[in-house]
């Protein structure tokens, strides 16, 4: 292992790894601070240049972007009460209400030491849990592996916001999309309808930044919103006191920081899920749970150390298993596939450095993110005075050339446009994205591993039941239906018998 | 109830109907079992049912939701989005011929005056921004953009 974690260090230490590592975390700490972008959308935008790098730098990109564009959505939501991202949504009426009392200082000050202690325990449980992990995963079969997948499918609807016949729905377009082209079992063409473009199957790439990118795009010029800066003054005194605060908390960022590692492993829930889920659990059990919302410090503690940890933990099964725990995984796995890299048990195996090498970036990252962090909150005043009319025909342009790129295809700039439409008018009803891009990454690994199954059996099916693993994993998606089910017929049972 | 959602739910439906429709020409394994059609013919069946759901659920609320659904945005706003995608459309009809560099800062130009930009300011930042972007993807990261007039 010591050979392992030498040889990762001196690799990302590179001045090549270094140097992108660093312009990935100006990039996420410009989009995570401007609202109405989100990490997401900044991580789709980063794909094609990630397609020109070797596979470190362009984990290395994604992983330092995401910890920097989740903390920088704490800018605005502190200083003009809008979050940059969907993960600072939680607390920003605390936020806001505490640099309105002229403490702009102290919340991002706490913003960026909590987002660099939460991103630095969930990348040691990533560290940990990550190869205990791989290592249980070696005795997996196809049975085992779509059952997985299938668990994850139904997470990412499970806990995903919104309704979950609406999260239904997301994730059938999304499994429907990933069945275009050649099938596994015969070659044969599905969907295609004659073209040729189409037999390849609909690229992930050009999906993703129309999904991502390009609705966001259309969100932002159908929602122009001034924003109203709180403070005239650039945010100062910004670590004073800072050591009492973590030291007064630090039960709550610890099991904040569990939390988020927690709920950032499930499909679908990501970092803006973790946010909220401890914000409800510190207000329970906080003393001063009341007065939350109106200006507590001890909020934006806790769920800001959750966001940040919710990343580590989402990597954890995107590396074990190949199955996303959000949506900038699900980007990540795909640029893995096509640099060749397979994730799942064997890279263990196969890449150790290369994964000690994503460890050891985890941890810069988060280093990097409290100067660098600093530097944004000062200079937020100049991030939030770029204008989006400026800014919004270059994201534009960018998801145009980025699609363009993958395949020199206008073809794919057409796809790009087709899913940033349905993903606007998606959103728009209240129909949540990320399953569609979990239906897309995940659908050919359940389709696979259920063909390769039954064929193996000659269709007994029982095998998929009587295996121990899968036995417990389909156990597991059973509950995980089950269980909104049971609450939502026991909720109907109760009003009714009210009513009556 | 919300009109959105009955018209998701509907799509949903009828295009769950479609692909099913499609798979019954797929077809089989040689020794007589489902194949290519039979994942889609499963996703069919359940999108259809949630595409129905939903459409039930919407009715069942009744009129109770019809007020209040009033969105903020005006009609100037939606048009922009036509804007976006008419960008976009123009990009894939005339970037072979124009050029990557004189269609891009065309419909950059024309967006930024479009949401509001000051007209020479936004042309200075086009043009910057453009061969920017030009001289990341064509020299550093070696894509193909196409020259169009300008390579003649």
């Amino acid at each position: 292992m010591y050979e392992y974690v030498v040889g990762a260090i001196s690799l990302v230490l590179e001045p090549r790894n270094l140097l992108t590592i660093l312009v990935a975390s100006v990039y996420g700490l410009f989009v995570g601070a401007i609202p109405g972008l989100t990490a997401t959308m900044a991580a789709a935008l980063l794909v094609p240049f990630t397609f020109f790098m070797e596979p470190l730098p362009a984990m290395a990109a994604i992983v330092a972007m995401e910890a920097m564009a989740i903390f920088a959505g704490d800018i605005p939501a502190a200083l003009v009460r809008m979050p940059g991202t969907p993960s600072s949504a939680a607390y920003t009426d605390d936020s806001y209400a505490l640099t309105k009392q002229g403490k702009a200082g102290q919340v991002l000050g706490v913003g960026v030491t909590c987002s660099a202690i939460g991103g630095l325990l969930g990348a040691i449980c990533l560290m940990m849990a990550a190869p205990l992990l791989a290592e249980f995963a070696m005795s997996f079969t196809s049975f085992e592996y779509f059952w997985l997948a299938v668990l994850g499918l139904s997470s990412a609807v499970v806990v995903s916001s919104g309704s979950m016949v609406k999260g239904v729905i997301s994730l059938m377009l999304g499994l429907l999309i990933s069945t275009i082209g050649i099938d596994i079992t015969l070659g044969y063409p599905r969907f295609t309808f004659g073209n040729v473009e189409l037999t390849g199957g609909i690229n992930f790439i050009p999906a993703m930044i129309g999904l991502f990118g390009v609705s966001e795009v259309f969100r932002n010029v159908l929602h122009s919103q001034e924003l109203q800066v709180a403070t005239s003054e650039a945010p100062r005194r910004i670590f004073a006191g800072m050591a009492s605060i973590v030291r007064r908390f630090k039960m709550g960022i610890l099991r904040s920081s569990i939390i988020g590692v927690v709920i950032g492993i499930l499909p679908g829930a990501g970092a803006d899920i973790a946010a909220w889920v401890t914000y409800a659990v510190t207000k329970n059990l906080s003393p001063e749970g009341h007065k939350f919302g109106q200006g507590h410090i001890e909020p934006i503690v806790c769920s800001t150390s959750a966001n940040n940890a919710a990343l580590g933990g989402a990597w954890v099964p995107a590396l074990v298993f190949g199955i996303p725990g959000d949506s900038i995984t699900a980007i990540l796995i795909g640029v893995l596939m096509m640099k060749g890299l397979r994730p799942g048990p064997m890279i263990f195996e196969q890449q150790p450095v290369l994964l000690y090498a994503v460890y050891v970036t985890f941890m810069l990252a988060n280093l990097l993110l409290v100067p660098l962090g600093y530097l944004a909150i000062r200079f937020s005043g100049m991030i939030l005075g770029v204008s989006k009319n400026y800014l919004l025909p270059f994201i534009l342009l960018f998801s145009i050339v980025g699609s363009f790129a993958i395949n020199n295809s206008l073809f794919d700039v057409g796809v790009m446009l087709v899913m940033g439409v349905l993903g606007f008018l998606l959103e728009a009803n209240g129909v949540p994205v990320a399953p569609i891009v979990l239906g897309i990454v995940l659908g050919p690994i359940v389709e696979q591993n259920f063909m390769i199954s039954v064929i193996k059996t000659h269709w007994n099916l029982w095998e998929f039941f009587t295996r121990p693993v899968s036995a417990v994993l389909c156990l597991g998606a059973v509950l995980m239906w089950g269980y909104p089910l049971f609450s939502y017929l026991r909720k109907r049972k109760s009003s009714l018998s009210t009513s009556g | 109830m919300r009109i959105g959602e009955l018209v998701i739910g509907g799509v949903a439906f009828v295009l769950a109907v479609f692909v099913f429709v499609l798979t019954l020409g797929f077809p089989q394994l040689p020794d007589g079992h489902p194949g290519p059609g039979l994942f889609p013919q499963l996703l069919s069946i359940i999108m259809a049912i949630t595409g129905l759901a939903l459409i039930g659920q919407n009715l069942s609320k009744g009129e109770r939701r019809i007020r209040g659904e009033g969105k903020a945005e005006g009609r100037e706003e939606w048009v922009n989005i036509l804007w976006v995608v008419g960008a976009v459309l123009c990009y894939m009809l005339i970037s072979e011929i124009a050029g990557f560099i004189l269609t891009a800062v065309g419909i950059s130009w024309v967006l930024m005056l479009r949401l509001g930009a000051a007209r020479l300011k936004g042309l200075v930042i086009s043009v910057g921004v453009v061969l920017f972007i030009y001289w990341l993807f064509s020299q550093a990261l070696l894509v193909p953009l196409p020259l169009g007039v300008m390579g003649h």
